[in-house]
């Protein structure tokens, strides 16, 4: 049995009132020296016994009234009859909402006092833990992004548990319910208790639940036991549908352009700021950190229920990893979106070594020059710093191993032919993860590099070639051709197909925009046909480019860890126009940059992905067992993970919203060196909260069910709502426990109060000697 | 120290007392002249019957006049006229000690020695012959009848002695009563009669076959009949102090109510069937008007 005011069940007490005057009044006593004893030893022997009931229960009648009006006050719960008592064990599974949204604050004293929704979820759940029966158990799930259950041995254990996380500032992705309430359903049907609760607390956000308002199926697996399911809102309980008031600021997204990052290379930052409110927003002030180190601040005008852009520009000063955090200087409803961070990776400029095969003394008629112009356009026009590329040229003869170790990617430019010895350096040096582009030109002796190995040999031949040709020509199609006036029009070969380019690199090329690579036409070409017979496996090559024609332009080809890239043109203006056009350097540096795997890693997964990075072999001994990665969430807890022998690292809790960095940890380093400590580091990553339309930044939006349409959500998913924590306990506790008695109590409390006063009537002298009247002694007496 | 008569009766009283005349209804025994009829012949002027003569009888008692007609001697009888033997056995049990709240401080003791004095007055008065016997468990004192004024000093001095305080068997009291009243006579027993009430009915009983004729004084106090406790109360006997109980009056009045009226109505009904006169009196009763009203009835009934 349960007491609501379990404080008035101490006025149960009382009942010793009656009991002590009783005994008082027992202990004292008259005493009367009488004669008549035969009269009052008679009586009293007759009646002795059933007086002492009627007092004893009379004593009962008293002793009973303060107890009952105590217990009445007190609000008992009675339990069911069902069950074996009222404080039986049972299972309880509450999934906690930790998504951006539960972050919001409704009043600026609430949010002073950093009293969030979150806060308020977990002191709710904390409440409804200590509240459970002994030897209940018990689950909360945490339900943003990858729901993360906590465990604890005894629901108070949890209940502290909780009360820490509730001081937690950083929100989780979006609220996962759906696989939250699975985790919760399936726990709960391994549970061996026949009682059964889930409580889901959330802010219940409208777009994380317009998808099930409407009819919905009773998921519950038939044969196991359906759980009670209570939904329990934090949110405002307000009939508004529209926007929150005031608006909600936020920043959407930071992204870094251009992709590859260098020092001194100018950066732009742009960064997507949205307005939640329906009100417009004047004078909304903007900094953009780098490393902490403000570098752009600008007021702006965002108008209501609409988003707007800023851009900022960045000079990396130094290479490696630079978190870039913009922050809007307001405080609003929800600070959580008030600032958004993501990573700029500075690296040093690419080492590429040309081949040259057609060298000559005169400017731009070598066959590389074009291609060294390409790599480094600001070093060699304006002498400036900032290009991705560093590039040098050699000779075919000076091509050597020892050469290559410095370099990250070759390109073999109309070498004539390379002998076996340089073959296998090429084939060793790709394999090792380096990259190589070999362009086809006139000088090329197709007939050697058929003999080359193929890529089943451990070579690096992965195509037929055949001799170089002159592409038939075609009818001029307009005035206005972007060839010049004495070329000749050139036939379907001569065109590169740019529609539905699959090629990844070169995908944004296709766009019909100036300077694409529509305006290319090519003059000869070296045909190559894929073969397969030289492929281990079908998927190892495959065509990358073709010519309108269906001609293969460019061929791919993967080798160990490191690609390459076959063009069957060549690199200089001598087969096409391709180098006087300004498309040619973002070509050539997008190919470079692919086929040695230049571009940085994805620093922004979406939260609840994993995070895998594969560590350099130069980070790490292969040979060392012990070998492990620290990773710092962004709550700074550190979570150790550990490295496989590949160097490849998997980290799979990134469900908080923020940066997370890793460190390689090495038995053989010492960590107190800073540049150690630099150089062991990988490159961290920025895990955001997004859906797939994450642009939309849903959990900005604080619109949240109306109670209508909360009564419909509940009524579809067949549970109960509250809206505090003490509502929905004063619920359990009817479920638990019974129903409350009080009503029933006091019917027999005025019941034993009446009874007392019959049986006091009852045992009255005044009324017993109405009933039994004395007879006075006459003088008449009776005489013979 | 006051005279014992002026002790315990007032001057109103004995006005009032000395005006009743209390007359035996039946024959009595006495040894010397008086109000009441004798089964003794005498020289009274009623005459009585005639008998033969015997050797030995008074010549002057023939009827000459009957020698005449019949030519026998017969001797010619009156009834004699007595004075009465009037016994008064005052109870002085524990029990009698008992004085309520409602009496004026008279204990039925002290109410059944003023009756009895009253009655001795009136009786001495009238020429009767007066005796008193005090018991409790047996006879204590015991006075013989006497129809001397002066008696009536000596009856008073042994009621002033008379202290009520041990237990009484009045069966057995009335038993050995008989063997001081042995002639015909009036027996006043002022007494509670707390005790077997059959057992007292059938001592009565013997007492009246033996030529008695008995007027029993029953003492009340008003505490007895109505039986008024209201708290929790020791009851100590006052016959035997062993004897005590704790108990609720309120609780116990109706059964306590009960059992009186059992008692009274087997000890009324004791007495109706022995021609013995029960008096119920209280002590709250004035004892001259109790005596007055009594022997008015019993006139008017004669």
């Amino acid at each position: 049995m349960t007491l609501l005011n379990g404080l008035l069940a101490f006025g149960v007490a009382a009942f010793t009132i009656p009991l002590i005057i009783h005994l008082l009044h027992r202990s004292r006593y008259q005493t009367v020296e009488w004669g008549a004893m035969h009269l009052l030893q008679s009586s009293r022997n007759h009646n002795s016994r059933r007086m002492q009931w009627q007092q004893l229960l009379l004593l009962l009648l008293r002793c009973a009234l303060p107890i009952l009006l105590a217990l009445a006050m007190a609000r008992p719960l009675l339990q069911s009859f069902l069950s074996e008592d009222g404080q039986s064990a049972m299972s309880m599974a509450i999934v906690l909402d930790d998504s951006m949204s539960m972050f919001a604050t409704d009043q600026p004293d609430a949010r002073e006092a950093g009293k969030s929704h979150f806060s308020v979820a977990c002191q709710s759940a904390a409440e409804i833990l200590r509240e459970l029966p002994t030897g209940s158990n018990c689950i909360v799930l945490l339900g943003g992004a990858m729901p993360e259950a906590l465990t604890g041995q005894v629901p108070d254990e949890l209940a502290s548990r909780l009360s820490e996380v509730g001081k937690r500032s950083i929100p989780a992705g979006e609220f996962n319910w759906d696989e939250s309430i699975q985790t919760s359903l399936q726990w709960l049907a391994t549970s061996q208790h026949p009682r059964r609760h889930m409580v889901l607390i959330s802010d219940f956000q409208k777009h994380e639940w317009t998808s099930i308002l409407g009819p919905r199926p009773d998921r519950n697996d038939s044969g196991s036991i359906r759980p009670e399911v209570t939904f329990l809102s934090v949110s405002p309980n307000t009939e508004s549908t529209t926007l929150s008031q005031p608006p909600n600021l936020s920043v959407h997204a930071v992204d870094v352009t251009p992709s590859i990052l260098t020092v001194e290379r100018p950066a732009s930052i742009l960064t997507t700021l949205g307005n939640h409110g329906a009100t417009q927003s004047d004078g909304v002030v903007v900094a953009v950190f780098a490393d902490d180190l403000e570098i752009d601040r600008q007021e702006v005008f965002i108008a209501a229920t609409s988003t707007t852009q800023i851009r900022s520009r960045w000079s990396p000063q130094q290479t490696g990893d630079h978190v870039i955090r913009v922050q809007i200087l307001r405080d609003d409803q929800l600070i959580a979106d008030n600032h958004f961070s993501t990573i700029a990776i500075v690296q040093d400029p690419i080492p590429i070594l040309l081949v040259d095969g057609d060298r000559r003394n005169e400017t731009m008629q070598s066959e590389t020059d074009f291609l060294r112009l390409a790599f480094s356009p600001l070093s060699l026009l304006t002498g400036e710093k900032g290009d991705v590329f560093v590039s040098k040229t050699i000779t075919p003869e000076e091509l050597s191993e020892a050469i290559l170790k410095n370099y990250r990617t070759v390109c073999l430019c109309n070498v004539r032919e390379v002998n076996d010895v340089q073959q296998k350096w090429l084939r060793d040096y790709v394999g090792q993860g380096n990259g190589l582009m070999v362009f086809l030109g006139d000088k090329v002796r197709t007939e050697q590099y058929q003999t080359w190995p193929t890529l089943s040999n451990n070579g690096l031949r992965i195509a037929n070639y055949a001799t170089r040709m002159k592409v038939l020509s075609e009818p001029a199609e307009s005035s206005d051709s972007p060839l010049s006036s004495g070329d000749v029009a050139l036939g379907t070969g001569g065109r590169i197909r740019t529609q539905q380019i699959e090629f990844l690199p070169l995908r944004e090329m296709s766009s019909a925009s100036l300077n694409s690579l529509a305006s290319v036409r090519f003059e000869y070409r070296t045909p190559i046909e894929l073969d397969p017979a030289a492929l281990i496996n079908p998927s190892d090559a495959s065509v990358a480019m073709r010519f309108e024609d269906d001609q293969a332009w460019i061929l791919e080809s993967k080798i160990g860890k490191g690609r390459c890239l076959w063009i069957n043109t060549a690199c200089d203006d001598d087969d096409s126009n391709l180098p006087t056009r300004s498309i040619y350097v973002p070509l050539v540096q997008k190919l470079a940059a692919f086929v040695c795997n230049a571009a940085p890693p994805d620093v922004t997964v979406v939260a609840s992905d994993r995070w895998m990075r594969t560590i350099s072999a130069s980070k790490w001994d292969p040979e060392d067992t012990t070998k492990q990665v620290r990773v710092t969430k962004p709550d700074g807890q550190i979570v150790t993970v550990p490295l496989a022998a590949d160097g490849k690292m998997q980290f799979k809790d990134t469900r908080l919203i923020g940066p997370y960095f890793a460190t390689l940890r090495d038995s053989r380093s010492n960590l107190s060196s800073t540049e150690n400590r630099r150089n062991l580091s990988l490159e961290p990553v920025v895990v955001c909260a997004r859906s797939k339309d994450w642009r939309s930044s849903q959990e900005s939006n604080l619109a949240y069910l109306t109670p209508g349409e909360m009564a419909t959500l509940t009524a579809n998913c067949k549970a109960t709502r509250s809206v505090s924590a003490r509502e929905l306990l004063n619920t359990f506790r009817l479920s638990w426990h019974g129903r409350e008695v009080w009503t029933w109590i006091w019917t027999v409390l005025v019941l034993c109060f009446l009874a007392e006063m019959g049986l006091e009537q009852s045992l009255s002298p005044r009324l017993k000697s109405k009933s039994v009247p004395a007879s006075r002694p006459s003088v008449r007496g009776s005489m013979s | 120290m006051k005279a014992p008569l002026l002790r315990w009766l007032s001057a109103p009283d004995l006005s009032r007392v000395s005006q009743l005349q209390l007359l035996a209804k039946g024959v009595v025994e006495g040894v010397s002249g008086g109000l009441h009829r004798s089964h003794h012949v005498g020289s009274s002027i009623e005459f009585k019957e005639h008998r033969p003569y015997v050797p030995g009888d008074e010549t002057r008692s023939i009827d000459w006049k009957l020698f005449g007609k019949t030519d026998r001697l017969y001797i010619r009888q009156y009834e004699d006229e007595t004075n009465l033997r009037c016994t008064i056995a005052i109870d002085q049990s524990g029990s009698m000690r008992y004085a309520g709240s409602r009496c004026n401080g008279i204990s039925k003791h002290e109410f059944a020695v003023r009756l009895a004095a009253c009655l001795a007055y009136l009786l001495v008065n009238q020429q009767d012959a007066v005796g008193l016997a005090t018991f409790d468990s047996k006879i204590q004192t015991y006075i013989p009848p006497r129809s001397r004024p002066n008696h009536l000093q000596t009856l008073f001095e042994a009621m002033s002695r008379s202290k009520p305080g041990n237990e009484t068997d009045l069966s057995i009291v009335l038993q050995s009563l008989l063997n001081h009243c042995k002639r015909r006579g009036l027996v006043f027993l002022i007494s509670d009669c707390f005790g077997d009430a059959a057992a007292i009915v059938k001592s009565l009983a013997l007492l009246r076959s033996n030529y008695q004729e008995i007027v029993l004084f029953q003492i009340w106090d008003d505490d007895e009949i109505d039986f008024p406790f209201q708290t929790r109360t020791m009851f100590r006997s006052l016959e035997l102090e062993s004897h005590q109980v704790l108990i609720d009056p309120t609780s116990l009045r109706a059964a306590y109510l009960e059992n009186l009226h059992s008692f009274r109505r087997e000890l009324q009904q004791g007495c109706m069937q022995n021609r013995v006169d029960l008096v119920s009196v209280t002590t709250s009763d004035s004892y001259s008007a109790v005596l007055s009203n009594y022997i008015a009835m019993r006139r008017n009934r004669a």
